[in-house]
């Protein structure tokens, strides 16, 4: 068993947690997403959103507009749904039950 | 210069290098392939194709208007190798072998019997049948433990069954033995989780080995199911002490020791004889039981502890704690016993002469009475016993008779007390002690089957015999029968007593002349 894969499987459960935290509090491009991610010190690479987004998109938990942009192709402006917003107070909950639990354990 | 390729992305015109096109195709081929036709594939790589078009944007101007591999390399890294974020779909895929899955899902028909070697404790035989018949192996392998310490069959069966069971030879067998539908798909994914499960184990057997755990793990398991065994086993052995315990704790005081020789008595009250003193007896009762019980409670103990792996401390103190009173125990009965024993060494013996007769011939009766019904009555089918214990004395029956030359003209009849005592003194009062009973009249001698002596004397080896001294040729009748002295006739030969002491020889081998009033009264010769 590898480190990495575990570490990796940890973030990746809680990427779709944060992507809709994110966009619950402003829409966002996806690499606004990636920079707010970064400044928060959670490492994730770029292609890992795309995949994350569309499916998201297609559990109708995200609806996005196309935006033109000068200098280059046009660009997906994300944002949170209804039924977004109440799939992630269900997360909330189950964060902080996590979080509470782990801190417990690892005492 | 370089030659450029002219692409479009999303329908946008790029520049790009030859080397820099390759590296990108081969990056497009394999998101391509790591996406494997997930839900939104063609979505997922437009997102992409347009956020490349967006980072080649930024990294053109007016005086960079081709992308190069370095350019290329820059987009790439950011934006992470397919490998690393596009399987997303298949990491929810369960892990197969282990997890249970539900009875009627499974299509049994296809099912067969292996030994699974790779959850194996000892042969696999326990894990195979888990397999089988999608069981807990665990189940299984506690159900086996109990057939093996009942009956012991558990032992032979598995051995039986290790030999019988092949082990899964293929990707396929491994399938048959989980009883997975065997396709393409399910071969191809045995093949790889097998593989990774061996270079798995090899990288684990490689670090194990710098660290010497496997060895230890290996040694841990085999350990743990041999502590297990020891603590089955001491718990049986604590268990059947208790239960005798029970019964001789029962026995000592109720019960009787009914034998043929003894009628009536219990062990306690035997021991009462034995010991020197009532506080010895005390003494030692106390020193066994304490011996008897911390056994017991250690066997208990130690067999819990190994069985179930307890860690306290405080098990292991006690234990030594059992040890040190078990010993104790022990010397205080070897004390008594000891002290009771040392009671025995020196012999003591008196004799009285109680009659001499001048007669031709001695007139011998044994005296029978009943002192359970103190009359003249018998009980009619008592038992033949030649010990018994009743208020404050000890009954003995049976005494024998020893017959010699007299020196004389006359008839000796003469009775020999013994006892045992730790000095010369002590055993003869003892001996003084004993009572026996006996009447003459002229020249009839009436003899009682037993003596008797006060409970506080103790088992001492008391022990009385009558001497009877007769002259040469003359007559003794026992109860009116007339008994051969001097001459006794066996398979029509009459061997003749010699001249000295009375022995008579037979085949050169010396009898005494002898007999033994029995405890019903009646006399054998020759005993």
């Amino acid at each position: 068993m590898n480190v990495e894969n575990t570490q990796a499987q940890m973030r990746k459960g809680i990427l779709e947690y944060c992507i809709l935290a994110i966009l619950n509090k402003r829409e966002a491009y996806p690499s606004e997403i990636l920079e707010e991610m970064k400044t928060a010190k959670l490492i994730v690479v770029e292609g890992t959103l795309y995949p994350l987004l569309t499916r998201l998109k297609n559990a109708e938990l995200l609806s996005y507009r196309w935006e033109e942009s000068q200098s280059g192709p046009p660009r997906k402006y994300f944002s949170i749904t209804e039924k977004g917003k109440v799939f992630l107070q269900q997360l909330n909950a189950t964060w902080s039950e996590l979080n509470t639990a782990v801190e417990l354990i690892i005492k | 210069m370089k030659k450029t390729i002219s692409i479009h992305i999303q329908g946008f015109p790029f520049l790009i290098e030859e080397d820099a096109f390759s590296t990108l195709q081969n990056y497009m081929n394999r998101l391509k392939s790591a996406l494997n036709n997930q839900e939104g594939t063609q979505e997922i790589i437009v997102d992409i194709e347009l956020r490349i078009a967006e980072l080649f944007t930024q990294k053109l101007s007016q005086s960079k208007q081709v992308i190069d591999e370095g350019d290329l390399s820059d987009v790439l890294n950011t934006l992470g190798d397919p490998s690393d974020y596009a399987e997303e779909d298949s990491t929810s895929k369960a892990p197969e072998d282990d997890i249970k899955e539900p009875f009627y899902q499974q299509d049994l028909s296809d099912r067969r019997l292996f030994r699974d070697i790779e959850n194996s404790y000892i042969g696999g035989v326990c894990a195979g049948l888990g397999s089988y018949f999608k069981i807990d192996v665990t189940i299984i392998r506690i159900i086996w433990a109990l057939f093996f310490f009942i009956g012991g069959m558990g032992l032979l069966l598995y051995i039986l069954l290790w030999i019988i069971l092949p082990k899964p030879a293929s990707a396929i067998d491994r399938l048959k033995m989980k009883g997975k539908p065997i396709n393409v798909d399910t071969v191809k994914e045995e093949v790889e989780r097998a593989a990774n499960k061996v270079s798995e184990k090899g990288k684990q057997f490689a670090d194990n080995l710098k660290n010497d755990e496997t060895i230890r793990y290996g040694a841990n398991k085999i350990g743990r199911l041999f502590k297990i065994i020891v603590g089955c086993f001491l718990i049986f052995i604590g268990l059947s002490s208790a239960a005798s315990l029970i019964f001789v704790a029962i026995g000592a005081e109720v019960g009787s020791i009914t034998t043929d020789g003894i009628g009536g008595t219990s062990i306690y009250e035997l021991s009462q004889l034995f010991f020197n003193n009532s506080l010895e007896t005390t003494r030692a009762w106390i020193g066994f039981y304490l011996c008897s019980i911390s056994f017991v409670t250690f066997c208990l103990l130690a067999g819990f502890v190994l069985i179930f792996e307890l860690k306290n401390k405080w098990y292991r103190y006690t234990n030594f704690a059992l040890v040190f009173i078990g010993i104790a125990g022990m010397i205080m009965g070897s004390i008594s016993f000891v002290g009771a024993a040392k009671d025995y060494t020196i012999e003591g013996e008196i004799e009285k002469e109680i009659a001499s007769v001048n007669a031709d011939s001695l007139m011998i009766n044994t005296i029978t009475h009943d002192q359970q019904l103190n009359s003249e009555y018998t009980i009619k089918n008592d038992p033949t016993f030649n010990f018994f214990i009743d208020g404050d004395k000890v009954y003995d029956y049976g005494i024998p008779i020893k017959y010699h030359l007299s020196k004389d003209s006359l008839f000796h009849v003469v009775i020999q007390k013994e006892a045992h005592a730790n000095s010369q003194q002590k055993a003869v009062k003892r001996a003084e002690a004993i009572q026996y009973e006996y009447t003459v009249q002229e020249n009839n001698i009436n003899l009682s089957t037993y003596f008797y002596y006060a409970k506080k004397q103790r088992l001492r080896g008391q022990s009385v015999r009558v001497l009877i001294y007769v002259p040469r040729d003359k007559k003794v009748y026992v109860n009116n029968e007339l008994q051969n002295i001097f001459e006794r006739k066996e398979s029509n030969l009459t061997y003749v007593a010699d001249e000295t002491n009375i022995n008579i020889h037979i085949n050169d081998k010396r009898l005494d002349v002898s007999g033994k009033i029995r405890s019903n009264g009646t006399y054998s010769h020759y005993d």
